[in-house]
């Protein structure tokens, strides 16, 4: 089956942007990833420590995935927002 | 392992692969082309597409696979279910939106609109099965391990049937059915995830363990006398044993002829009634 392209998207400005950020976003959800995984490689003891009434790893743990969704909000908010900026939409309706 | 069928079971597992097969037919005579093939034409709702996206990660390999492994492998097991995440970070910050600006249905046609080269068309090829291949074991062994309980056939009947009934609906519809199959699925789960949670907190957030009918035992305290010695407040019970281990003091003492152990606790000077056994596991 011939593979075309899939959709027709009309020039997206912000495109560049957009996979910056991605990118950005990506670098810093690494560094908070690899500090869990460290830990956990290095000295896997500094995970059971009392945080509150539980321990470091389920704190750190939950928090990577609360971290994740808050991360990909910011993203949806931000890519949102340079679309609206970038693709200023002509008089005819064509961006 | 003999199981017996539910009856109730069969029969709602008959009707959702029925409707599973209808959307998967009405879908596909409408997928005439690449596009409507591989993207659903770019006409699913982004509700419904976040709902299947759900439906997928919430699949049997992370849903069953991911508690099983807490339960056997402990801590290693709750790492697993942290990286599923990580993936999904990688595929929304960095492969979502070159995708998007390339216009490709998948991920190799990707790379090979970039670098037209034959051997990472053939890399990303063997890759994709091999990923595939490794994911859809547990998916398989899950399916084959939920439908032997409920519908009392053989595993390797199960996972042969679910196998079949996947790859039909997927390999003649595309991308629509698929899509609308995962977000029924996704709903489904959510939604009795929800009933679920509702039902165990009707509860209270903290419950007494049961065995049957057998009552939960209250573990006691037992105050000691201000002396720095063993010597109970309670002066019609005695202490026969006195077990020093590690960091543990352990006592003995006959309750109504009943034995029962205590643990020592210096910070608090009283005995803490302890949970034991009285004869040693095979291992």
């Amino acid at each position: 089956m011939g593979h075309g392209p899939s959709t027709k998207w009309n020039e997206d400005k912000s495109s560049d942007y957009k996979a910056r950020l991605g990118i950005w976003m990506f670098f810093g959800y690494v560094i908070v990833y690899g500090g869990f995984m460290l830990i956990n490689v290095i000295d896997p003891k500094i995970m059971g420590l009392d945080f509150g009434t539980v321990n470091i790893a389920v704190v750190y743990g939950f928090g990577l995935i609360v971290l994740a969704l808050i991360l990909a909000i910011i993203y949806n908010t931000l890519c949102t927002r340079a679309e609206k900026r970038m693709n200023i939409v002509s008089k005819d309706g064509d961006e | 392992m003999n199981y017996q069928p539910f009856p109730w079971a069969i029969a709602i597992f008959l009707f959702f692969v029925s409707f599973v097969l209808f959307i998967s037919y009405y879908f596909a005579k409408r997928a005439k082309t690449a596009k409507s093939y591989f993207s659903a034409g770019g006409n699913v709702h982004w509700a419904v597409n976040g709902i299947a996206f759900a439906g997928d990660y919430l699949s049997a390999a992370s849903f069953l696979g991911i508690c099983g492994m807490i339960s056997i492998a402990g801590y290693d097991g709750f790492l697993y279910s942290i990286g599923y995440l990580a993936g999904w970070i990688v595929a929304l910050f960095v492969v979502a939106e070159p995708m998007k600006r390339l216009g490709k249905y998948t991920f190799a046609d990707a790379l090979d609109s970039k670098f037209n080269s034959k051997g990472i068309q053939l890399f990303a090829g063997i890759s994709t099965l091999v990923v595939s291949m490794f994911y859809l074991i547990p998916q398989m062994v899950g399916a084959g391990t939920l439908v032997e309980p409920l519908l009392g056939i053989p595993y390797w009947a199960g996972v042969l049937m679910v196998g079949t009934i996947v790859i039909f609906i997927v390999a003649t519809a595309g991308m629509t059915s698929t899509t609308y199959v995962q977000f029924l699925k996704g709903g489904l789960l959510i939604i009795f995830s929800v009933v679920l949670t509702v039902l165990i907190l009707k509860h209270g957030i903290s419950t007494t363990p049961q065995n049957g009918d057998t009552p939960y035992h209250e573990f006691q305290e037992l105050k000691l006398t201000d002396n720095d010695t063993l010597e109970l407040d309670d002066s019609s019970l005695t202490i026969s044993n006195v077990w020093e281990l590690e960091k543990l003091t352990l006592v003995r003492i006959y309750i109504g002829g009943e034995e029962t152990i205590w643990q020592y606790s210096e910070e608090e000077n009283i005995l803490k009634e302890t949970l034991f056994i009285t004869s040693l596991s095979d291992c």
